[in-house]
């Protein structure tokens, strides 16, 4: 075994451990704003700030560390397939974090209204469901589960349904608003605050990918999921003797 | 619609309005004869097994890598590709080896016409030392009684430009070979066994003795010699087998563990043990 290459693949899986955690809590800290009051504060907002660049600087460390082992250390099997795995992580987790950044400030320029209400609970639920997808992705690539990867691509449809009903809800309810200029721009955010949850969800896709991808060896990126879910070997980890 | 992409034609096909069906395709297409093969083969020093019942295809205008840690049986099994054991005291081979359909171990065969058919390149670079340049070319050719010095000529001239050498040497083919430096004698040992024109070139660790600048000029000219031949190579060195070849089997205490393409080896091998291997968990 060799220490060197060994130490270098840990480091680079405990980075993409760290970047999760920093993606996830920005995930967290945004469905607690819509869980009550969606008043946000200057200094919540600057925290937020803060740990995207930090997520970003992990990008490009995660990435460096990628080009190191990759010339250094020459990877290959599942070694190979696992940094592959990581960098490409680091990039879907990126995109996580400036979609949530994104969220929160259209989420800072909702007014409150009462008409506001039904829509904030379903995109609530709608960023719950897309963060549970994130954290079983992340999950399943850390833990060699499978099962979270098969579960993260299935409820993509989930949420790309949702969207679908919310965009036409709120076409729906914008008729006969045009004249009333701060109704109107709630709802083109909240349409624009929907379609990165659900951006957020294909995200998640993409790392359960990855992460069958390091698992099984095989790209399943374009497939369908119902071929994949039946094959019972996705049921579980493990590889032939 | 055809375009070039690093030196790798890519067609794309089907692109109509009605039908947007794109087919991009970076790979060779097609499936390669098998030159060789043997079929249940087994070796034995004495009592002991080094080679255990393996079959395996050598396919032509490849390159066919054998890797596995030491005694694992990868040199013994090549060396009985050419019926090299014959030589060796003790050593008993049973099962096949065919060569274009043909067992090289039928007691008809005589086993120069053999490794005529199937030439090999050591580990440690071959010539003779005070021998010429160009004798060391053809010493193959003067042994089986041809003297024709035009024909000897030519074909040193072109076993030289097929091993990447002439341009160094051809002001010098008087030389001896062991003047040339390790590298250059190593290409003068694949320019020997090319001159006999083989149908198969068997390596042992062709590069284990080079630095890494002379390795490359072998690898550059296994890549350029498989146009033309079935080669086998056995190599320690993973990543020299993951640039040159095209199939691999790995080999572990005397059984084949595994065979298949290079590229599906190195990424996503079938056996926890080629697995382990290959990550330097082992070996």
């Amino acid at each position: 075994m060799n220490i060197k290459k060994e130490n270098a693949i840990q480091n680079i899986r405990e980075d993409v451990e760290k970047m999760s955690e920093l993606v996830l809590g920005q995930l967290r800290e945004l469905d607690n704003i819509l869980s009550g009051d969606i008043e946000i504060s200057e200094e919540k907002k600057n925290h937020f700030r803060k740990v995207e660049r930090s997520i970003d600087e992990y990008e490009i460390k995660i990435s460096n560390e990628f080009t190191n082992i990759i010339s250094l250390h020459k990877p290959v099997a599942s070694e190979l397939r696992f940094v592959i795995a990581c960098y490409r992580l680091s990039i879907n987790l990126e995109r996580i974090g400036d979609m949530s950044l994104k969220i929160l400030r259209i989420l800072s320029e909702l007014k409150q209204q009462p008409n506001l209400n039904e829509f904030i609970d379903v995109i609530s639920n709608m960023l719950g469901m897309t963060s549970s997808m994130v954290e079983k992705s992340v999950l399943s690539f850390l833990n060699n589960d499978m099962e979270y990867a098969v579960w993260t691509l299935k409820n993509d449809d989930v949420i790309d349904e949702i969207n679908n009903k919310m965009i036409k809800k709120i076409i729906k309810k914008s008729k006969g608003k045009f004249g009333d200029s701060q109704t109107l721009s709630n709802f083109i955010n909240i349409k624009i605050i929907v379609s990165n949850i659900e951006r957020i969800a294909d995200q998640a896709t993409n790392v359960a990918e990855a992460s069958i991808y390091y698992l099984k060896g095989e790209d399943v990126r374009h497939s369908d999921i119902s071929e994949i879910e039946n094959r019972p070997d996705y049921k579980s980890p493990g590889k032939n003797d | 619609m055809e375009t070039m992409l690093k030196n790798k034609k890519i067609q794309v096909t089907g692109l109509s309005k009605e039908n947007e069906v794109v087919n991009i395709t970076n790979r060779e297409n097609g499936a390669y004869p098998v030159r060789m093969e043997t079929r249940n083969l087994n070796v034995k020093y004495g009592k002991v097994s080094a080679v255990k019942n393996i079959s395996l295809p050598v396919y032509n205008e490849r390159v066919t890598a054998l890797i596995g840690p030491s005694g694992c049986g990868k040199t013994t099994f090549l060396r009985a590709l050419n019926r090299m054991h014959d030589l060796t005291r003790n050593a008993s081979v049973t099962g096949e080896v065919l060569l274009d359909g043909n067992n090289i171990y039928n007691p008809k065969v005589n086993p120069v016409t053999i490794r005529r058919k199937i030439g090999m390149v050591f580990q440690k670079p071959t010539p003779f030392p005070t021998m010429s340049i160009f004798n060391n070319v053809v010493a193959g050719l003067k042994l089986v009684g041809i003297r024709n010095k035009a024909l000897l000529n030519e074909v040193c001239e072109k076993a030289l430009t097929q091993a990447a050498l002439f341009d160094e040497v051809k002001d010098r083919l008087n030389s001896p070979g062991g003047s040339l430096s390790g590298g250059q004698q190593q290409r003068l040992s694949i320019a020997r066994a090319l001159a006999i024109e083989p149908e198969v070139l068997l390596m042992d660790e062709p590069t284990s003795s080079l630095d890494p600048q002379s390795s490359s000029k072998i690898e550059d000219l296994i890549h350029e010699l498989k146009k033309n031949y079935a080669i086998v190579i056995v190599t320690h060195n993973l990543q020299q087998a993951g640039r040159v070849s095209d199939y691999t089997g790995f080999f572990f205490l005397g059984e084949l563990i595994e065979f298949g393409e290079t590229e599906k080896m190195y990424t996503n091998p079938a056996h926890k043990r080629t697995e382990e291997y290959l990550t330097g968990k082992f070996g």
